[in-house]
């Protein structure tokens, strides 16, 4: 198997059981209000977990992406994850090299 | 009064964080009311002098070359200046009361993280008397 076969598995699922997410790092000014400096709409699986109610104001989120849709943009931490318009914070970055190639990043967002 | 400072996009109650993340922000937590002292001669709980310590947490972004320590420190002074000066919190303590500064508290930040935290900690000196609470 090569990178290029995990990459493209995961775009599979992705396209069959992801939903669209959007990605922003944000920018602030000397006061710090905050703006959009960058984004990218990709497909993520999207998966919450410990919420306190059905309709969680704050929970724990597994966002799983694949590199072939950044476009470039490589996460970090404290970027935000608009999920179904909700925003959420990256709180860890895990991205998973196979044959030292970056096939899949495996994001924990709160929010 | 923690949403009129200038610049504050956001304020939360008793709460972790606030609605859409949206930063600058400044979360209360309602915190400790305590007993300081009880005038000689009185009941107890008939009339006390309280000291309320609400917490107050600034959260900013830092990044792209903004330093989120400056941003911590103009909000700082903006919060401070506001709470200190503000005419009805400072009649709300009365003439045997009063409002005191008790310092900050900025925890370590996590690695590469963009978001700032400072704790500020503020006294409210007060009288309790049974009858205001009629």
């Amino acid at each position: 198997m090569k990178a290029a076969t995990c990459i493209a598995a995961l775009d599979r699922a992705l396209a069959g059981y992801g939903q669209s997410v959007t990605l922003q790092r944000t920018a602030v000014d000397a006061e710090g209000a905050e703006t959009v400096a960058q984004e990218v709409t990709c497909a993520a699986k999207v998966r919450t977990f410990g919420p306190q109610d059905v309709e969680a104001a704050v929970q724990d989120i597994q966002v799983i992406l694949s590199p072939s849709g950044l476009g470039g943009f490589m996460p970090q931490k404290d970027d935000r994850v608009v999920i179904a318009g909700n925003p959420s914070n990256v709180a860890q970055v895990a991205p998973l090299y196979y044959g030292g190639m970056l096939v899949r990043l495996n994001l924990l967002c709160r929010g | 009064m923690c949403g009129a400072v200038e610049g504050v996009r956001s304020v939360g109650r008793n709460t972790l964080d606030v609605a859409a993340l949206a930063r600058p922000a400044i979360i209360v937590q309602d915190g400790i009311e305590q007993v300081r002292d009880i005038a000689a001669g009185s009941r107890y709980s008939e009339v006390a002098r309280m000291e309320l310590s609400p917490g107050l947490t600034v959260i900013v972004r830092g990044g792209n070359g903004v330093d989120g320590g400056g941003l911590l420190s103009l909000y700082r002074a903006r919060v401070l200046t506001a709470v200190l000066t503000d005419a009805e919190l400072i009649a709300a303590t009365g003439r045997n009361g009063g409002i005191r500064y008790e310092g900050c508290l900025v925890p370590s930040p996590d690695p590469e993280g963009k978001e700032h935290r400072l704790d500020l900690s503020l006294v409210f000196a007060y009288t309790f008397k049974l009858d205001d609470l009629s």
